[in-house]
């Protein structure tokens, strides 16, 4: 099982910074950020990407937040973004598409325990769902 | 798995050998991620650090895991223990004590995204 936080290195659109270190994420700079828990937990190996910013994307591109490899999986797949409070996940009009809890989406909000597949690929997404959860 | 933690008579916390055989101090990953405890407030606003099963000794100290760099935060604060679904919170030799959804407590179970405050540093669990 793995036991890492992994998180790109880079700016995010919110204009905090994640940064590796061994067992946490942080963001730098972010005293007056909103904070953003989630977390995307990979079903067969049980790595763990945190959502630190308001928009994680997943694709096949390197630059991604979530670098998946596949003949079906888009450069951008797919994002999950959080607005309104909120966390949404949104398929980029892909052929093979994104499911929530096995349901085909394009757009669609997510709530703690859902598990999101892209082609083979299964994730547990997790956040707060009470107060004060970003 | 029995806790190490006893009191003295005096009400001094006394940590056995548990701290070095265990979590803190001998490596990274002692088994696979429970959940997260997520920093809310202070100098480590917005780090998650991963929580395990067994113990897991927060604190400033470096061998605590966590170690929570905030000089606003004890040596050892306190010890989230985890023994399969069942979490719970003890306090360890934090000078503030410790708030559970603002209720102060030494030894209390844990709920999924219950608020811990220790000082002004406060916390939320996450259960994975």
């Amino acid at each position: 099982m793995g036991s890492e936080t992994n998180s790109k290195a880079g700016p995010r659109r919110g204009g905090g910074e994640t940064v590796i270190l061994s067992d946490k994420t942080a963001l730098l700079n972010n005293a007056d950020l909103p904070l953003i828990f989630a977390w995307l937990v990979d079903q067969e190996y049980g790595r763990i990407w945190r959502i630190a910013s308001d928009t994680f994307v997943i694709g096949a591109d390197a630059a991604n937040d979530l670098t998946l490899s596949g003949p079906d999986i888009k450069d951008a797949h797919c994002s999950v973004y959080f607005v309104d409070n909120r966390f949404e996940v949104n398929d980029h009009n892909t052929r093979s598409g994104t499911r929530v809890n096995g349901a085909a989406v394009k757009r669609l909000a997510l709530a703690d325990g859902d598990i999101l597949e892209i082609c083979s690929q299964r994730f547990r997404f997790k956040c707060f769902m009470g107060e004060g959860r970003g | 798995m029995d806790d190490k933690t006893v009191i003295e008579p005096l009400g001094q916390t006394v940590l056995l050998s548990s701290i070095s055989r265990s979590a803190a101090g001998t490596g990274f990953s002692p088994g696979a991620v429970k959940g997260w405890l997520t920093v809310w407030s202070g100098a480590q606003r917005g780090f998650d650090f991963h929580l395990f099963e067994g113990r897991n000794f927060v604190g400033r100290d470096p061998i605590c895991r966590p170690n929570v760099a905030d000089g606003a935060l004890a040596d050892f604060a306190f010890n989230i223990r985890i023994s399969g679904d069942r979490w719970s919170v003890i306090d360890l030799d934090s000078d503030e004590g410790i708030l559970v959804n603002g209720d102060p407590v030494f030894r209390r179970e844990l709920q999924d995204e219950d608020w811990l405050k220790v000082g002004e540093i406060l916390f939320r669990v996450k259960k994975l």
